[in-house]
């Protein structure tokens, strides 16, 4: 096919904000439900549950995009020659910072999924609730990962939005580049800290 | 009388052939004003004496204008790729410390080689075509004088390679071209007759190691001795090869 790997490369892009980002949020969200109590957090898990074509829709809406953006961006970034040490710019450290909280996240992801989703509800039935989660992060060490996880995931996406306005061509100037550039960086404080007031809340 | 002379102190990277191992070796060089580091590596190049004492061959380097136009003298000089011949020593720290730009092929110490800079010009159409044997305006072609500003800024570009060296994505295991041959294709392509050619250059950008390989780490800008904006124009080159991949999607 005519523009074989630039098409694979803005896929690529595009994966990430319309699947993966999309998808964040709605994590996020779903998970700060617990901000108004255990019981509407439950309240909130067993209305996704009760989602038609639950399954599919996990494996082809998130699932597989999470496969593509992840397993093609580590073979993207190992090409780098990361200098941050040499060019210590302001973008260069961005750019940086958005490889290791990228493998941050793909580990983090990977088994987040597996313990909850794979391991916790499709094979051991546990119930996935507040009651499992409280007991899950109750563990300060979990916890921490959680922390880590969720702060990488966050970084990785909103610094990815100033990326992908200049992929897409949005923004070009110098002066529109660092608005986006703001904006982002207020997105990532205002729903990491969504994130974390609501994981603070399953350890009260 | 016996007043000490002041010493400029340099730590070079050196390497006698392209596969040999590079070791270092320091030497010390007269301070006088406005020295710079090319003029620096003449002086060492006269009297090749380390800082200890011992007779050693002469550092190899690349030089020719000396004066920041023909992009020849670009080392990385103090960890950043810059030219040798801008180089002040009264801006620098010292000790001096001087290496080749490894994201090239080393020569000979200081010594690289920057043809990948040159295949990717014909890879990206980087002329104009005018052949003669057919008539392409009645009258000379006009640009927009802001356009033609635009394009004069580019057009300075020296192919010295520092945008290059900076730029994270282009190294010797990555196909990307880098911005500067991305850069000329976009000067080409406001040019009244290049941009006969506009989609071919934008296919080119859009192949493997193209355009699409920067990730906006934004160092070239930052590095280019003759301010060229050159993340401006990808974006911009952002914004045509996206109108161009749709065209050949839904055109052909
Ligand atoms: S903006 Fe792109 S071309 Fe420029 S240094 Fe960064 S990755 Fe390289
Ligand atoms: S764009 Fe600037 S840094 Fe890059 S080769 Fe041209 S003059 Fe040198
Ligand atoms: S000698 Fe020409 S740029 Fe330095």
């Amino acid at each position: 096919m005519k523009n074989f790997d630039f098409w694979i490369r803005r896929i690529h892009s595009l994966s990430g904000v319309i699947a993966l980002g999309a998808f964040l949020l709605e994590h996020i969200f779903t998970v700060s439900t617990v901000m108004g109590g255990p019981a509407n957090f439950d309240k909130s898990v067993a209305a996704l549950a009760a989602m038609p074509f639950l399954v599919p829709i996990e494996i082809i809406a998130i699932g597989l995009p999470i496969a593509f953006h992840g397993i093609l961006g580590v073979v993207y970034a190992l090409k780098a020659k990361n200098n941050p040490l040499r060019y210590g710019y302001w973008n260069n450290w961005m750019f940086y910072l958005q490889r290791i909280t990228a493998y941050i996240a793909f580990i983090f992801i990977i088994w987040h999924v597996w313990t909850l989703r794979i391991v916790g509800k499709a094979m051991g039935g546990h119930l996935i609730g507040y009651d499992f989660m409280h007991k899950v992060l109750s563990d300060p060490l979990t916890f921490g990962f959680y922390v880590i996880g969720l702060l990488s995931s966050v970084f990785h996406f909103t610094n990815g939005l100033f990326g992908f306005s200049i992929t897409w061509g949005i923004v070009s100037g110098p002066r529109g580049q660092r608005v986006v550039s703001i904006a982002t960086l207020a997105l990532f404080v205002l729903i990491s800290s969504v994130g974390l007031t609501a994981l603070t809340h399953f350890v009260k | 009388m016996a007043e000490t002379k002041k010493k400029v102190h340099f730590i070079i990277e050196r390497q006698d052939g392209p596969n040999s191992q590079p070791y270092t070796e320091e030497f010390e060089v007269d301070y006088r004003p406005a020295l710079n580091v090319v003029a620096s590596l003449m002086e060492i190049q006269k009297n090749p004496v380390t800082k200890d004492g011992k007779k050693t061959t002469a550092v190899v380097w690349e030089c020719n204008c000396l004066e920041k136009v023909c992009g020849a003298c670009m080392m990385v000089i103090n960890g950043k790729a810059q030219q040798a011949c801008a180089a002040l020593i009264d801006h620098l720290e010292q000790p001096i410390r001087l290496t080749a730009a490894r994201t090239f092929p080393v020569v000979r110490d200081l010594m690289i080689d920057r043809s990948v800079m040159f295949e990717s010009l014909k890879k990206i159409h980087g002329w104009v075509d005018v052949d003669g044997t057919w008539e392409v305006h009645n009258d000379a072609p006009r640009q927009n004088p802001k356009t033609a500003t635009i394009a004069y800024e580019i057009s300075r570009c020296m192919t010295c390679g520092c945008c290059m060296d900076a730029c994270p994505n282009v190294n010797q295991s990555s196909e990307f071209i880098g911005p500067a041959p991305m850069a000329q294709a976009h000067l080409f392509n406001l040019h009244p007759i290049g941009e006969y050619q506009k989609e071919e250059r934008l296919d080119a950008l859009m192949e493997k190691g193209g355009l699409a390989s920067c990730g906006n780490s934004q160092n070239c800008v930052q590095a280019c001795p003759k301010e060229i904006k050159l993340t401006e124009y990808i974006a911009k080159l952002n914004r045509d090869t996206n109108k161009q991949a749709l065209r050949n999607l839904f055109n052909k």
